[in-house]
């Protein structure tokens, strides 16, 4: 079990570097340095220079990006070119707004989806079944922004429709985000328990007296949900992107936020950091969701 | 933004092309024209999609309105049966936009899909064929553009080489190559080991040969799939970064009209309304066709 | 005599994707079994002998139904009871083994936990109760180490060890009828002659009756008192052990025994009779044997053989029954 772990986390380290060498390298062919960017009407060529060497803006490619991944390690991720303010404390003062969005959004999917999914199942080819799965399919089909701008604009008055200042200001954002997360949620927990259902196990439970309620609960949606917790990895990925649309619609200050701004404003060190965190949230996710998987699934638990 | 229906597919896809060693399937063609009988969903999504691409043909044909001519005169003005769908802040006619906005849309699925399909093919054959370390290398590669969320790699390579549609292209090509090279890999591993294509390498058959004779056509069904479901998710990409600010500013997209329209949706909701359900229905039966398509293709994927 | 379970004129069907018509696997079948003896119920796969069984305990696929007949259990009607009635039965008073003991046990749940479950159900043990219970029997069915053995996964038991495992699920409450279907076919030799070993002699300690649905003869020769063969849905042959070894009458048990060289119990799969179960859609009009059988004549061809008593209570649907004994 250690051992499958550290085997997952080492399998991690090359595609961590890999997405941090592919952001900076698409970022830093930009033309254009901040001394350049900022400063160059206002001094002269030699001072341009001097202060770019002081900066290290000369040194290769390769050891910058050394020098910026040592960096991120111990937590500095640059100075932002606007704000002039250290990244990683923007990212720290965002961050919990977007955890609270994400967190929520995802609360919401499994509420909606896992039961919408095993009455689906339960009740196969019935008007809530083709119902259900209707609406989940809408919901993946549905664009996000838009659905927000209904949605804010339906309940104006109703329900604050633009920042966080209470609790209430979460409501539809999370609804926006959660939305398509429940129906994909939804449609898979539906397939695996239909598949769980046609199992020789579910006919040896009937054989021995068990209700159809026991037999769902007892034999068929443990099996039906683990597979649901992989979803949970993808999920992460698709809620944290959500969130850059969400945050963007209800002028929520989180990450998101933050990566469109530093794009309007080409702030660069801003756009990196913001990038390379959510792709490192996203991996540790993966890996948090492949650990679980293997300690709940008594198949994979006991090699 | 949430993942597609596409990022789902690939992944299972390909661990079950793996897992089950798929065969290829002899009885494709039977078994998409069986489903267009049995599935409505998938048979009103073709539908849809043949309407849709025939009014963005046939556009003059369909509306006598310019889609750019202003008109201060007349702005906003709720639909009537002179402008169906009203008039936006400019006064141009909105069914005119949203049918001439729907040749862009339709582009900028078809476009990058057709990019990311031949270079996700080309990648997946060479690591599944040649293996070692061109495998490694690609997959890696792969394995971090998929570790990213989609949306925002796609916003950092419009930072990059600048807001055009071109560029809209390449970044959205790049999100979506890794998930097709995934499958065609993993057949490619496959198919590699079968009678066949051992029979014909033994008789001296050219690698070249090989794969464009025996691996490919067994690809193809995956790959119309795969293409498929590709499309929703480009056009999906697409309006929510025009959306947000970070698309072309002069290709007008349904993303971008809805954008445009948002400052006045609470008054005027059609601004938004008809871009919106544009993008909707428009995914939508594309998702209805790749479901179809899947199902019909692929046994193990069957609910 | 006095019979456990009375099956008569049993007909199941099942609908099928695209087609109107149902399809009928199981077509008037009578059969019985004596309190306390082994009746074995034999036929190729997909002859019906499966459906039978679950026909009887309700536990028929979504799209199988019973059309007709009724299963006298104890005096009561299996077919007519509601679901609420056979579930009191289901575990308890008749009981079943499956095949794959690998799928037919929850991959997710302990093994011990799965069996204790009827107790827990049917003569609601509290926990501790049934755990205890469950251990006892699983030692009886000779699990070793069977306190170890209760919290392990099935995937952590070997093939034998499921088996007896699906065996204590089943006897755990005494029941009076086990169902036991192809309990040994995915078993290799040697375990199998355990199992069944193991089946007689729980059955002797406890007076359950046993049917034992197999297509193998071996199975048959080893355990069972009453034979019934069945081919295409319908009952061709019934007779005791002795008297089905000695001198079997309908072609197609005929041909079963041929197939079976030396008939050692030793469970050789057989069947060298040319060509394939008909169709359940295209079933031959007269003997639906006749297709397949060397001897069949025109009227076979045309006309159906009624069940008939060749004597001492040996059936046979036959128009011409073999007679004499057979040369090995």
């Amino acid at each position: 079990m250690a051992k499958y772990i550290t085997k997952r986390i080492l399998v991690t380290i090359p595609v961590l570097l890999g997405m941090i060498l592919l952001i900076f390298f698409m970022l830093n062919v930009v033309p254009g340095d901040p001394v350049t960017v900022m400063m160059k009407e206002h001094l002269k060529e030699d001072v341009v220079e001097n202060l770019r060497r002081s900066m290290h803006l000369d040194d290769p490619f390769f050891i910058r990006y050394l020098r910026y991944v040592w960096d991120a390690i111990r937590g500095d991720l640059g100075v932002s070119w606007k704000l002039s303010r250290p990244v990683t404390g923007l990212i720290a003062t965002a961050f919990p707004y977007t955890l609270r969005l994400a967190v929520c959004a995802a609360l919401f999917s499994w509420i909606m989806g896992i039961p919408v999914g095993i009455i689906s199942a339960v009740r196969k080819n019935s008007l809530i079944d083709h119902l259900s799965m209707g609406l989940s399919l809408f919901g993946v089909s549905m664009p996000v922004f838009w659905v927000a701008l209904i949605l804010q604009n339906t309940f104006k008055g109703t329900l604050p429709v633009s920042g966080v200042q209470t609790w209430k200001g979460y409501i539809l954002p999370t609804i926006v985000l959660g939305w398509s997360s429940a129906g994909r949620i939804a449609r898979l927990t539906r397939s695996n328990l239909l598949e769980v259902l046609r199992e020789d196990y579910i006919r040896t439970a009937r054989s021995k007296g068990l209700s159809r309620l026991m037999v769902i609960t007892r034999h068929a949606l443990k099996n039906a949900l683990i597979p649901v917790i992989t979803v949970m990895a993808i999920q992460i990925s698709s809620l944290l992107s959500g969130a850059v649309i969400t945050e963007s619609v209800f002028s929520i200050p989180g990450v998101g936020s933050l990566a469109i701004s530093a794009i309007k404003n080409r702030d660069m060190p801003l756009l990196q950091g913001t990038v390379i965190f959510t792709a490192v949230l996203i991996i540790v996710g993966n890996l948090v969701a492949d650990v679980l998987y293997s300690i709940i699934d008594p198949r994979i638990r006991v090699e | 933004m949430k993942k597609t229906q596409k990022d789902l597919y690939t992944a299972r896809l390909s661990q079950q092309i793996l897992d089950a060693d798929l065969q290829p399937d002899v009885g494709v063609r039977g078994s998409i024209v069986n489903m267009f009988r049995t599935n409505h969903a998938a048979l009103a999504g073709l539908i849809i999609i043949l309407l849709i691409i025939l009014a963005a043909v046939f556009a003059p044909l369909i509306t006598r309105y310019d889609p750019n001519a202003l008109n201060l005169a007349n702005m906003r003005k709720p639909p009537s049966a002179e402008h169906w769908f009203g008039t936006d802040d400019m006064g141009r006619d909105v069914f005119a936009r949203v049918i001439y906005g729907g040749r862009l849309s339709l582009m900028i699925g078809f476009v990058p899909s057709v990019i990311s399909l031949v270079l996700g093919t080309a990648l997946g054959l060479m690591a599944g064929y040649l293996g070692k370390h061109v495998d490694a290398l690609i997959m890696r590669l792969a394995d971090v553009v998929l570790a990213f969320p989609s949306l925002l790699l796609a916003m950092v390579v419009m930072y990059t080489l600048g807001s055009s549609i071109l560029n809209m292209f390449i970044a959205l090509s790049i999100i979506n190559w890794a998930g097709t090279a995934r499958v065609v890999r993993a057949q490619t591993l496959s198919l590699k080991e079968k009678e066949f294509v051992e029979a014909a390498r033994s008789m001296g058959v050219s690698r070249f040969k090989i794969v464009f004779k025996h691996i490919l056509p067994n690809c193809l069904p995956n790959l119309i799939v795969l293409f498929t479901l590709d499309i929703p998710g480009a056009i999906m990409w697409e309006s929510s970064m025009s959306f947000l600010g970070v698309g072309d500013p002069n290709a007008a997209s349904w993303g971008l009209m809805v954008s445009q329209g948002k400052s006045y949706a609470y008054m005027c909701p059609w601004l938004i309304l008809a871009p919106g359900l544009a993008i909707l229905v428009t995914v939508m039966a594309f998702n209805f066709l790749g479901d179809g398509l899947r199902d019909a293709i692929d046994p193990y994927m069957k609910t | 005599m006095n019979n456990i379970l009375e099956i008569k004129n049993l007909v199941t069907s099942f609908a099928s994707d695209g087609r109107k018509a149902r399809a009928v696997a199981v077509n008037g079948v009578d059969l019985a079994i004596p309190q306390g003896k082994t009746v074995g119920l034999v036929g190729e796969s997909g002859c019906g002998k499966s459906v039978t069984s679950l026909s009887v305990m309700g536990l028929l696929a979504e799209n199988g139904r019973v059309e007709s007949g009724e299963a006298l259990f104890k005096g009561r009607d299996l077919l007519h009871l509601s679901e609420k009635e056979l579930r009191s039965i289901r575990g308890n008073d008749i009981s079943m083994i499956f095949q794959e003991p690998m799928t037919s046990l929850n991959p997710v749940i302990p093994v011990g936990v799965q069996v204790a479950e009827a107790a827990r159900l049917h003569e609601g043990l509290d926990k501790a109760a049934a755990k205890a219970r469950t251990v006892e029997i699983m030692r009886k069915v000779g699990i070793p180490e069977p306190e170890r053995r209760y919290g392990q996964y099935p995937h952590q038991l070997s093939g034998g060890l499921r088996q007896r495992v699906m065996i204590a699920m089943a006897m755990l409450l005494k029941p009076d009828l086990l169902i036991a279907d192809e309990p040994t076919t995915a078993l290799d030799v040697s375990i199998e002659a355990q199992i069944l070993r193991l089946m007689r002699d729980l059955q002797r300690e406890s007076g359950t009756s046993i049917l034992m649905i197999t297509h193998n003869l071996g199975v048959v020769a080893e355990i069972c008192d009453e034979v019934y063969v069945m081919y295409a849905g319908e009952v061709v042959e019934r007779a005791d052990v002795f008297t089905l070894f000695r001198a079997c009458a309908h072609p197609y048990t005929r041909g079963l025994m041929g197939a079976l060289p030396r008939m050692t119990p030793k469970g050789q799969r057989l069947y060298n009779i040319k060509g394939t179960v008909p169709n359940l859609w295209a079933m031959p009009r007269g003997c639906r044997f006749a297709p397949r059988c060397e001897f069949a004549s025109e009227r076979c061809h045309k006309e159906k053989p009624p069940l008939e008593d060749l004597g001492g209570g040996h059936l046979c649907r036959c128009f011409a029954p073999r007679g004499g004994e057979m040369d090995g």
